[in-house]
């Protein structure tokens, strides 16, 4: 009428379809994930402590040091400084407070960047 | 919008589950509707919902945020059906099994009217691909070519299962009824 386009009530029936309900769905995709998760964790952190016993056993104190030294001076700071953006733009725009693991690491990253600067 | 690229960057650069469940409780419904409209299985539909998510956060890093969010999970949600059609041939079988869960299926959504039903158990009779692609266009709202995108196909093909799946969808609908769709 008036002009007006005649709507499909199957379009109109199909736009709204009926939305399955959670059911748990949620928390045991959450469950999976803290799973995955910690595996990856636990590979990350077992190949770090091979590679450690390995670079004690296999080179010198001195050079193991300078080889950290080297990897901290490539660490790269831009993307530091946009997960840090990213973090601090989601707590300003949730009430949600940034988690105590996340304050610990800023807090004792900045004398180490700045102890890394002072030994150049 | 901008909550959701914010939680988009905190799962990707700093693996922040808690975000990505955030996503997950936006998307979930969406993922889970169309993979049990393609496979005709609720529990099915739901562990290749799980398997979309899982592969989802651990690829989030190709995801480079010029597209939609939903697109990229639809994209990946297909591929897993893909996946699964090919492992199992028991294709059939599970149609069969979605016609007995009839009286399941009112269960799993929120709320859902008759006429809902009838569509959901007449989107059973479609085959995947005229399924997917009316679901993707008309119940979510994708254009044709983001459709085409997520299903890997010509653009051609898809507004063709388009057509070809609401003819069937009006006769099975008008045959049960219990609806007025004519057209």
């Amino acid at each position: 009428m008036n002009g007006s386009i005649d709507q499909d009530p199957l379009d109109d029936l199909l736009a709204n379809s009926a939305l399955i309900a959670d059911r748990g769905f949620s928390e045991r995709l959450r469950y999976n994930l803290s799973k995955a998760t910690s595996l990856r964790f636990k590979i990350f952190a077992s190949m770090g402590g091979i590679w450690l016993v390995l670079a004690v056993f296999l080179v010198s104190p001195r050079t193991l040091y300078e080889r950290l030294s080297s990897i901290t001076e490539n660490f790269n700071f831009i993307e530091l400084g946009s997960m840090l953006s990213i973090e601090l733009n989601y707590t300003g725009l949730s009430s949600m407070q940034l988690p105590m693991l996340y304050i610990v690491i800023l807090l004792l990253s900045i004398p180490a960047i700045f102890s890394f600067m002072l030994s150049d | 919008m901008n909550d959701e690229i914010i939680l988009i960057e905190r799962a990707r650069i700093l693996r922040d589950s808690n975000a990505f469940s955030s996503l997950v409780k936006i998307h979930q419904s969406k993922i889970r509707g169309f993979l049990l409209r393609l496979c005709k299985h609720y529990d099915v539909a739901d562990d290749l919902a799980q398997e979309t998510f899982l592969i989802a956060f651990q690829k989030l890093e190709s995801f480079d945020g010029s597209g939609n969010f939903s697109s990229w999970l639809f994209k990946i949600s297909y591929n897993c059906f893909l996946q699964h059609l090919r492992k199992s041939k028991r294709n059939t079988e599970v149609m069969d099994e979605f016609i007995r869960e009839y009286e399941l299926l009112q269960e799993n959504y929120d709320s859902i009217s008759t006429v809902q039903l009838d569509l959901e158990r007449a989107m059973s009779q479609l085959k995947p691909g005229e399924a997917a692609a009316i679901s993707l266009c008309h119940t979510f709202g994708l254009s044709h070519g983001e459709a085409a995108e997520v299903l890997q196909s010509p653009i051609g093909t898809v507004k063709t299962n388009i057509g070809r799946g609401k003819e069937k969808l009006r006769k099975l609908l008008n045959h049960n009824n219990e609806m007025s769709v004519v057209s």
